[in-house]
């Protein structure tokens, strides 16, 4: 397993080059391709989990002078995700693109895309991270103006914009840093951090990180992008968008360059949880008053990625755990979300609201699973989003932070009123004289929509079953700096 | 398996089977429902008089946080499974008959079912995290029910869920907090004294919780709501029935077991309960239909429960408890009588409603029983529990609160004389006369309620003394005891006086049939009668009550709804809204300006 990690990044990154040579009319062949593609690397994510933590060194150069590439829990737990949710909105979008031309391109962005998140998840050098940050995000900007409308491209236009600065930011806190300690690998710059104390570059560098990464994950008051960038991309994409983009380049790299990194301290402590706080509230009031499904989806991930942080910014051990439950089970429910979102669109031909009504009478299936992912994100059991919100709400009860489990416990209230909302008026209520003729979505695309319903059951049931080799140590990577430190150096620092 | 767990695992399977099998032969549907439902109540039957067994497992743990599920058998809870599963069986024979002519979805019977089995998981729970869940989805489903109404069921729904999600999320952060501070959620474990601000918070959260699932002001409003929309079966089983079940359930047990209550929390739930019988009465008055009037009375009945609980006296938490009881009986059996009404007329509307008592016999003597019930006539059931709620009113030296439950009965007797009156009496509704007949289904439920009525009222003893006064004793002394069986009122001999009575008067009217008689053509103020005048109707005499000074404003606002925390709630997030949507221009540089001031901040704050 261990010669196959840079695989990885190298299938879905060949895999976009290759088919751009294939003609229109292999379009079926390419689909044939890029979704065995996925399922290979799914099939050795899966081979993954439990393995034991290992370090690549690309072309037996030994850190701190070649790349390294890393598996740990997290990178593990990460790769799942961008994978689960990567093939199935795959498989999603064969159905779905038909509404678009050039299919074949847009596969090729897309397994860009994976190729750019799944470098961010397993290198070991903060150089590269930036690298495949880059590949993910332009990819991404493409993606989001895949439709050439007018307001596509305005919405790609701003993203690209605030992309690029937070992305100069990054690069600037990698200069200082690299300026500093004359290295990049994250190990040895957490090993030279540790010997000579967190000096005022390396705050300096902090503080670009969290707003240049905290822009990738939405974090207000670094969100303005979302909003626009998400409900314009295709169905899918703002599936990967929403159920992994944001995690892999955002929330992932803030907790690599955090906790592994610089390490955390009370002043970061603070700073990610008023991020997170501020994020949670905001988005939700946001989403409450949309009428654009997309649209309000687009701000829940903001709230939800506060969820996250807050149980990051906690940094206790409950609470971690509580987040990276959270960011997976929000994979599922938000990207299940943002396809029935899609397949609404499909039949009905609208995103808003108001002139939806009565699906469950013609669209089963996809109000079935929407109902399920709503009931998800807004915290109902036995439904997964349940348990980590109440892990979260725990650990910050045993920290004693009560006035924000409060406010969590309202954001939760008001992420269940906005989805009620959601509910009303297109499932519920009496169908509209023009929507008398639509049809359920082909069988492909509500396969995969009731996939992901099952997945948002059971990763709250099972937790038994999978909670230990799959969170609660990725959740003892997190914390233990010394033990990534020694993974990568293969020294005792 | 532990036989405590027989009424969860077969009503819980047949609605598993249910919900995966077509709604395709209706025979089989309503058979499975029935067979389910009633397994469930014989299950519970044979659990009588093995309250103390236990049953439970751990699921998982997360670092030291143990999730399990526990089951206990207490004797409130028995008291609590046998009423639900009761009713679980009374709805699924009312259902089978009302849905043979009309369209249902196919999961309202594995729903049906569903909610009786996590109802019977919060009677049966020991640790509050199995009751957290099993409350959370009683409202889920409760949302679906009242969806697969007609017409605006769909805004109704959604109100309900979020009145009543709002009161989960408290519950779930009252427990996390119980949970965090004292390590445990075994209820039997669990003795919280009221005395600091977090607990005094966390009491408030549980409150909260136990109101809004029965349905008390401020946290009523979900209930005249659905009243109109939501599927009439699943209104006499939810709100009326074991929405009240459930919810003074725990606030009996957080009362008796897991707290121990302050006086100001003692007067703050006398005072909800006294304006919750008020308020809603007074709303219920002027009510034109039938389900909005009966919801109503949903909302005020709760009053005397919690006033029942909020005493804390022995003999005030039976009455509470009693009452609870006797109008899950009563109000589910004017809801199914108004459903068969709606069934057989087509509507509910009392305007359009007159002279039913012939065509419906069986609803009309039953709703008549019910009614009286409801209004606390002797020797009933509703006059039973009120009284010992009264006693205890009278016990604390609360004078005022005793008035207010009494004027509310009054005011329960109004209405009702206007429902009898306006849905049975008068002249006839256009089409009566091709109405069929109720059948057994519809007919049979309806008559075991009203039974259930009379039995419980004129032997009041057997439940007190078998259920009620074995289900509280535990938290109080023992001399407590023979000073709440002193305040029984013998309702026995009184039936046998009250009967003496009406044999009297038969005897008298009679004997007048003897006498002679003048008969002359109907009149009106010394002119003839004739086909200009419109018959009478007995909703109109009610609107003087609109008229009357000091309360038009008060019932205007009330009907808009201006008072309901749902509006207010709603226009106070609405301004949050507009007023953060208005800096989201949608201007790059504005964008731009925002993640500049972003980071500027987190490097002051970092750099200093």
């Amino acid at each position: 397993m261990q010669q196959l990690y840079p695989l990885f990044v190298a299938i879905p990154l060949g895999v976009a080059f290759l088919i751009l040579l294939f003609p229109k009319s292999l379009t079926k062949l390419v689909e044939v391709i890029v979704a065995i593609a996925e399922i290979i690397l799914l099939i050795m994510v899966i081979a993954l989990i439990g393995h034991e933590p290992f370090s690549y060194f690309i072309g037996k150069w030994i850190p701190p002078i070649g790349i390294t590439l890393v598996s740990d829990s997290i990178s593990t737990l990460l790769l799942l995700l961008i994978n689960i949710v990567g093939l199935l909105s795959l498989l999603y979008s064969f159905k779905y693109m038909e509404m678009y031309t050039s299919k074949i391109r847009f596969y090729s962005l897309f397994m860009l895309m994976v190729a750019g998140m799944s470098g961010v998840v397993i290198t070991g050098d903060i150089f590269n991270l930036f690298v495949f940050l880059e590949i993910a995000t332009i990819s991404s900007y493409a993606l989001v103006g895949f439709g050439c409308e007018h307001e596509e491209l305005e919405a790609s236009f701003k993203y690209m914009i605030l992309g690029s600065v937070s992305s100069t930011l990054i690069l600037l806190g990698i200069a200082i840093l690299y300026a500093t300690f004359g290295t990049l690998n994250m190990a040895d710059l957490a090993n030279s951090i540790l010997a000579n104390g967190i000096n005022r570059s390396v705050l300096f560098a902090e503080g670009l990180f969290i707003m240049g990464f905290g822009l990738k994950g939405a974090m207000v008051p670094f969100h303005a992008w979302l909003p626009d960038a998400h409900p314009s991309a295709p169905a899918p994409i703002s599936a990967m968008l929403s159920g992994v983009l944001i995690k892999a380049c955002g929330i992932y790299a803030i907790i690599r360059v955090v906790y592994h990194v610089i390490g955390m301290t009370n002043i970061t402590h603070i700073i990610l949880m008023s991020l997170g706080v501020l994020s949670m509230v905001v988005g939700v009031l946001l989403a409450v008053g949309q009428w654009d499904f997309k649209r309000l989806l687009a701000y829940h991930s903001i709230s939800q990625m506060g969820y996250v942080m807050v149980g990051i910014g906690l940094a206790t051990p409950l609470g971690i755990l509580g987040a990276l439950f959270h960011l997976m089970n929000h994979a599922f429910f938000k990207s299940l979300l943002f396809l029935c979102s899609g397949a609404v669109e499909y039949s009905t031909g609208t995103r808003n609201l108001k002139e939806m009504g009565g699906l469950f009478k013609r669209m089963p299936v996809t109000s079935s699973s929407c109902s399920i992912a709503s009931l998800s994100i807004s915290g109902i059991p036995p439904f997964n989003g349940f348990w980590s919100k109440l892990l979260i709400i725990i650990a910050l009860v045993q920290a004693e932070y009560y006035a924000i489990a409060a406010v969590t416990v309202g954001v939760s209230f008001l992420t269940l009123v906005s989805f009620i909302k959601v509910q009303r008026y297109s499932i519920f209520g009496d169908l509209p004289e023009k929507l008398k003729n639509i049809k359920e979505v082909p069988v492909l695309m509500g396969t995969v929509l009731v996939i992901f319903a099952v997945l948002c059951l059971l990763s709250g049931l099972l937790y038994p079953f999978f909670g230990n080799t799959l969170l609660e140590i990725a959740r003892d990577t997190v914390i233990d700096q010394q033990k990534y430190i020694q993974l990568v150096l293969q020294v005792v620092p | 398996m532990n036989e405590l767990l027989y009424p969860v695992f077969f009503t819980g399977l047949f609605g598993l089977v249910l919900f995966i099998l077509p709604r395709r032969i209706p025979f089989l549907t309503n058979f499975l429902t029935i067979a389910g439902a009633l397994l469930g109540f014989i299950s519970a039957l044979a659990l009588i008089g093995k309250s103390g067994i236990s049953a439970g497992w751990e699921w998982f743990t997360v670092d030291n946080l143990t999730f399990s599920l526990d089951f206990t058998l207490t004797r409130l809870g028995l008291m609590g499974l046998l009423f639900i599963t009761f009713f679980g069986v009374i709805i699924s024979v009312f259902s089978a008959g009302y849905y043979a002519n009309r369209e249902i979805s196919r999961f309202y019977f594995p729903f049906i079912l569903w909610t009786v089995t996590v109802s019977i998981g919060i009677v049966t729970a020991d640790n509050l995290f199995l009751l957290l869940l099993c409350w959370e989805v009683t409202t889920v489903l409760l949302y679906y029910l009242i969806n697969m109404g007609k017409g605006t069921a769909n805004a109704a729904a959604g109100k309900s869920f979020v009145i009543l999600g709002l009161s989960d999320v408290l519950l779930l952060l009252g427990i996390v907090i119980i949970w965090v501070q004292y390590g445990t959620l075994r209820i039997s474990a669990l003795t919280i004294p009221v005395e600091s601000g977090l607990t005094t918070a966390v009491f408030i959260f549980f409150l909260v919780a136990t109101l809004a699932k029965a349905g008390a002001i401020p946290v009523h409003s979900w209930i005249p709501a659905i009243s109109e929309s939501a599927p009439t079966p699943v209104m006499a089983f939810l709100p009326a029935a074991l929405d009240k079940l459930l919810g003074i359930y725990f606030l009996g047990l957080i009362n008796l077991s897991i707290f121990k209550v302050s006086h100001s929390l003692s007067m703050l739930m006398l005072i909800i309960g006294a304006v919750t019988i008020i308020v809603s009465v007074m709303m219920a008055l002027i009510q034109h239909n039938l389900k909005k009037l009966l919801s109503f009375h949903a909302v005020s009945q709760v009053g005397y429960m919690v006033l029942g609980i909020g005493t804390g006296t022995m003999v005030g938490v039976i009455g509470g408890l009693f009452h609870m009881i006797n109008h899950a009986i009563y109000k589910s059996c004017l809801f199914l009588g108004s459903a068969v009404v709606e069934n057989r007329a087509g509507t509910t509307a009392l305007d359009k409603l007159g002279g039913l008592a012939r065509i419906l016999p069986y609803t009309f003597i039953s709703m008549v029983i019910a009614s009286l019930a409801i209004s606390g006539i002797p020797p009933l059931n509703g006059f039973f529990s009120k009284w010992l709620i009264y006693q205890s009113l009278v016990d604390i030296n609360q004078p005022i609160f005793l008035v207010a439950a009494m004027f509310g009965s009054a005011l329960t007797l109004a209405s009702f004389v206007k429902v009898i009156h306006s849905v049975f009496f008068g002249s006839p509704a256009p089409g009566s006369e091709k109405m069929k007949k109720e059948g057994f289904s519809l007919g049979a439920p309806l008559v075991v309620l009203a039974a259930l009525c009379i039995i419980f009222g004129v032997f009041a003893s057997l439940p007190m003394k078998y259920l009620l006064i074995p289900a509280v004793e535990g938290s109080y002394p023992q001399s407590a005891v023979p000073v709440a069986s002193d305040a029984i009122w013998d309702p026995t001999l009184a039936t046998g006086l009250i009967l003496a009575g009406l044999v009297i008067g038969m005897l008298i009217f009679l004997l007048g049939k003897f006498l002679t008689k003048r008969q002359a053509e109907v009149f009106v103020g010394g002119s003839e009668f004739s086909d200009r005048l419109k018959p009478v109707h007995g909703t109109d005499f009610y609107n003087t009550i609109i008229d009357m000074g000091g309360l038009k404003g008060a019932y205007r606002d009330g009907e808009k709804g201006t008072f309901d925390i749902y509006n207010l709630g709603g226009r106070i997030g609405n301004i949050l809204v507009q007023s953060l949507r208005a800096l989201h221009n949608g201007v790059l540089s504005t964008y731009l300006s925002w993640c500049i001031i972003g980071l500027g901040i987190l490097l002051f704050i970092l750099v200093r």
